[in-house]
């Protein structure tokens, strides 16, 4: 088991490479000058001039590489063109609150999607399911945005029960740093008006985020808990006399749960990329809206950074839901 | 003979609404079974047998109607428990139940002991023989008691097999496991539907010993479904053959393997059945039950076939729990 976490995260580490090749190679061979950036729009092409061959960049894409590399892997990831503060701190103020956001909204959709999804599959072709199943599609096919604003709309202006913006009300301080998760973290130490003005702010905006995965896990879910309920072992343990209830819970859904799992494990990249843009609408002061900022105004440094940074969360949640396999199914762990 | 029966069917008929139409695909079934005896049910894949197993555990096909007779069990009419008490008292406390697939039959992710232990939790047996009350409760005595079936089957080591899981267990192995759970609740009746069909030659003869002697030694009846007269030879002292939802012929095993009378009990007995349970010797297939053939459903396969065959449908003749026959050539009346 530990051997596996081992060996896997060590597997990690060639991923992120290519991942940083490839975004290396994109940027350095795209569009935008970060030296034009860093000068400003000011600057004359002599200055410009001095920062390309001050940045290395006119060494061969080899060496610019292996340079970035180097002080990436003391931890230093260069300074941002926008905001000249040292990428790393950049990053480690914003990372804990988009990691917040997306992990909520992983737990509404693999919370909502099981229930939805196994309720449909257990009651198939019943209101229910058909109901489902029409707010799934439905829910696929919105788009983050407009959906966000709509919440905003109803649940902040119209009922003004859910605050529009923001992680926390204005004048409130965060709580000590602990996970990064303000809702944690408050319950942590005791501040439990903090960690209920924390989650009222975090429930449109993880809501927006995890709908087409909730959706999606529903789905899964619903299918997977039908043939489960087809299956030989469920037609066995009805004949020597379990009740259906039991027979659902917990002997179907256990047998049912891999495949959303596995959903829940490839939605978390999809959750990143839907969160760059809800960050904005809700005013999350998030990775999100950084890495908007770096591309337009090519801060390369900071994109660099913000890649690999995503790309590792999501090798490791990757770890974490073949471990979750392994709790689900004996057959799986005994490979690991 | 004067005993009276365990399980008795009575004229059982069972439709299932299918896209085409009612399907029937039990048709005025018939027959007893005394109380210790091995009965079989013979005949080929797709003949019912599966559908009258699950009939008489309480357990009809979903969309199926019972359209006539009645199941009693220990003098006590099937169809007029309720769901719930069908479940309770009768599946789970006196009749066990052994499945045909013992790779499939098992949830792979929980352990043996875990799904064993829900046999016994929900059998609604309300005592075990020394007059102590199954306890829903009492884990640990049904922990022994699952031990003390294991060992029957000769599973090595029972107590440290409870907690592993089905997958670290070979088919036959399996397959005893599934035995034991439906010995576990001591049983009056044990249905096996072709338990040893998914089992290599050898480990099927094993199994039928096993199942010979545990049937002796816990005096326990059994409705032993198969495909197969070889398996009929080995562990049943009465059959009943059934052809397309239609009981054809019944008597006694040794007899009806002698001296066959029904053209089908004829073929079934001189052909060698495949894995699938599909008769290479007999030409045709099972007629289906969305559309039988008129009169005797088997005549279109039969080489004795008369007029009257496809006409009038024989009726089931002989004397009740001795030899019986539906057949207008080789039947009592002709
Ligand atoms: N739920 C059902 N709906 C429609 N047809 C069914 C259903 N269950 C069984 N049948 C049909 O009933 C017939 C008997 O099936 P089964 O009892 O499984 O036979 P056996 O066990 O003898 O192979 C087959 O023709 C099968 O297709
Ligand atoms: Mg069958």
């Amino acid at each position: 088991m530990i051997l596996f976490v081992i060996r896997r995260l060590i597997l990690i580490v060639p991923t992120l490479l290519g991942l940083l090749v490839l975004t290396f190679m994109m940027l350095r061979m795209g569009a935008g000058d970060p030296a034009a950036a860093i000068a400003g729009d000011n600057a004359t092409p002599e200055q410009i001039a001095r920062i390309r061959e001050d940045l290395g960049l006119n060494d061969p894409l080899v060496i610019q590489f292996w340079d970035y590399l180097s002080h990436a892997a003391r931890g230093d990831f260069g300074v941002s063109a926008y905001t000249n503060r040292a990428v790393g701190a950049d990053i480690a103020l914003r990372l804990p609150a988009t990691l917040e956001l997306t992990f909520f909204a992983l737990l509404i959709a693999a919370v909502f999607g099981i229930a939805f999804g196994t309720l449909a599959g257990v009651w198939r072709n019943s209101v229910f399911d058909h109901v489902t199943r029409v707010v799934s599609v439905a829910g696929l096919a919105t788009a983050s945005f407009w959906f966000a604003i709509m919440l905003q709309l109803i649940f902040s202006m119209d009922l003004q029960v859910l605050p529009l913006r923001g992680r926390l009300p204005t004048g409130m301080p965060p709580p000590p740093f602990i996970t990064g998760s303000y809702v944690i973290d408050a319950l942590f130490t005791g501040r439990f008006e903090t960690a209920w003005e924390a989650l009222r702010h975090i429930i449109l905006p993880a809501f927006t985020i995890s709908l087409g995965g909730l959706a999606t896990v529903a789905r899964f879910t619903r299918s997977s808990v039908i043939s489960s309920m087809q299956s030989e072992f469920a037609s066995y343990e009805r004949a020597v006399g379990y009740p259906e209830r039991r027979v659902v819970l917990p002997y179907v859904l256990r047998n049912s749960l891999v495949t959303p799992v596995t959903q829940i494990g490839l939605l978390f990249g999809a959750f990143v990329s839907s969160a760059v843009a809800v960050e904005a609408i809700f005013d999350w002061p998030g990775l999100g809206s950084y890495l908007v900022n770096a591309i337009f105004t090519s801060d390369f440094q900071a994109v660099l950074a913000v890649t690999l940074v995503i790309g590792l969360v999501y090798g490791i949640v990757n770890i974490v839901v073949d471990l979750v396999h392994g709790l689900l199914d004996p057959r799986v762990a005994e490979r690991m | 003979m004067s005993e009276a029966p365990l399980l008795e069917v009575r004229d059982l008929s069972l439709s299932v609404k299918t896209d085409a139409g009612p399907a029937r695909i039990l048709d005025h079934v018939d027959f007893d079974i005394r109380p210790g005896e091995i009965f079989g049910i013979v005949g080929e894949s797709g003949c019912g047998k599966s559908t009258l197993a699950k009939t008489v555990l309480g357990l009809p096909p979903r969309n199926s109607v019972i359209d006539s007779g009645r199941v009693m069990f220990r003098g006590e009419n099937l169809f007029e428990l309720s769901r719930r008490q069908t479940a309770r008292r009768l599946r789970g406390g006196t009749m066990g139940f052994i499945p045909q697939d013992p790779f499939q039959s098992f949830n792979p992710t929980f352990t043996i002991g875990k799904q064993m232990l829900e046999i016994l939790r929900w059998s609604g047996l309300p005592e075990d023989p020394e007059g102590r009350p199954f306890g829903r409760a009492d884990r640990k005595r049904h922990r022994d008691r699952l031990i003390e079936v294991l060992s029957a089957v000769q599973i090595p080591d029972p107590a440290e097999a409870l907690d592993r899981y089905p997958h670290q267990f070979s088919g036959g192995q399996r397959q005893r496991i599934l035995i034991a759970g439906a010995l576990a609740a001591r049983p009056g009746l044990i249905l096996a539907d072709e338990p040893t069909t998914a089992l290599d030659v050898t480990t099927q003869m094993q199994i039928l010993k096993l199942l010979r002697d545990l049937a002796a030694e816990y005096d326990v009846a059994m409705m032993f479904v198969t495909h197969d007269f070889g398996v009929v030879a080995q562990i049943c002292d009465r059959v009943s053959v059934m052809y397309a939802g239609q009981t054809v012929e019944t008597g006694t095993a040794a007899d009806i393997i002698d001296n066959p009378r029904h053209p089908y009990t004829e073929k079934l007995i001189g052909c060698h059945p495949e894995r699938s349970g599909n008769l290479v010797g007999i030409p045709g297939k099972v007629s289906s039950p969305i559309d039988p053939p008129m009169g005797c459903r088997f005549h279109p396969r039969c080489a004795l076939a008369e007029r009257r065959c496809s006409e009038v449908r024989p009726p089931l003749e002989g004397p009740a729990g001795g030899r019986r026959i539906a057949c207008h050539v080789r039947g009592a009346a002709s």
